[in-house]
């Protein structure tokens, strides 16, 4: 009986923690295309916007710890060349992320002052900001490329199969509407 | 749950030694320059009056003589949350469409590239199999 059970609980918790993944990489998306047009939502909102972001990007590298300590272990042995590429461009994208928020942090106008810090303001912070955002949209590309059959199967399993599965048609009354 | 605080203390170390490793190249007058000269300005931000390109790394704006901060207009009572700052109100105007265009469009471009040649290539690949796999293939008879 325990032998079922627990093949069971596993599986749950292995699609739950997709699902989790899924939903948490919609919103990165979502808030790093929000966040880049800076335009769109002003200097405030741009700035709680990125903290948010950096803060959930520590999740997602959470959600995905395991990965990047396999391969970081099997990074000097034997690796599939897909799977160091991969790695390559998360490396960097992981990097530019970094300096992309803390850059941010260090011209920051709204947040920290809100907050009550204040860092030296320098017209070099500013232009490494921008050309890291540049950068980071390549990246992204790049990133979100690499995952695409993963993006594409986890759309199908958990939006399109839901929305177009057929449902049970109601079984009519005899005589009735 | 202790596995868990290691590993954000181990996100956070990395994290750590790439702002500082930023902060130390930010400190060379080398690396100012190389990023201070390249792209153009995207309208984002302004680069103050009077600023020479040696000195970016250096104090912030009203320390050691250099300029004072540009009155971006969102000064006085400070801003708040209503997306008002130095980019203008916000909203949902023509600009903020082209800057959408901006982000998404090389994301789509890049992703339908990478798709399209990671399909060729396995496509290839598996050609290559079923050619090495049925020796009885007309195919590979010649």
């Amino acid at each position: 009986m325990a032998v079922t059970t627990i093949p069971v609980e596993r599986k749950k918790k292995r699609f739950s923690e997709t699902l989790k993944n899924y939903w948490l990489d919609i919103a990165l998306f979502f808030a790093f295309i929000i966040d880049m047009n800076t335009r769109f939502t002003g200097l405030a909102i741009h700035e709680w916007l990125g903290l948010g972001f950096g803060v959930a990007l520590i999740y997602h590298m959470l959600l995905h710890w395991n990965w990047i300590a396999s391969i970081t272990k099997r990074l000097l042995s034997r690796l599939p060349g897909g799977q160091r590429l991969r790695y390559l461009i998360d490396l960097v994208l992981f990097i530019d992320m970094v300096v992309l928020t803390i850059t941010g942090i260090w011209i920051s106008e709204v947040a920290m002052r809100q907050l009550g810090l204040s860092f030296a303001d320098s017209f070099f912070w500013r232009r490494l900001h921008e050309q890291t955002a540049d950068l980071a949209i390549w990246l992204v590309a790049l990133h979100i490329a690499l995952d695409w059959k993963w993006i594409v199967s986890t759309t199908k399993r958990y939006l399109w199969q839901p929305l177009t599965k057929k449902r049970p048609s109601r079984p009519t009354t005899a005589g009735g509407e | 749950m202790m596995k868990t605080v290691g590993r954000i203390l181990a996100i956070l170390l990395a994290v750590t030694a790439v702002a500082g490793a930023t902060y130390a190249l930010g400190q060379t007058s080398w690396f100012a320059e190389q990023v201070a000269s390249r792209g153009g300005d995207r309208g984002g931000f302004e680069r103050p009056d009077g600023e020479e390109f040696g000195e970016l790394a250096g104090p912030g704006f009203g320390q050691d003589g250099r300029p004072e901060r540009p009155d971006f207009g969102d000064d006085g009572g400070g801003p708040g949350f209503e997306g008002r700052g130095r980019e203008g109100a916000g909203g949902f105007n023509l600009f903020a469409l082209a800057a959408f265009a901006r982000t998404l469009v090389p994301i789509a471009l890049v992703t339908t590239a990478v798709v399209l040649l990671t399909k060729l290539a396995d496509g290839w690949r598996k050609r290559g199999k079923t050619a090495v796999a049925a020796p009885g293939d007309p195919l590979n008879q010649a």
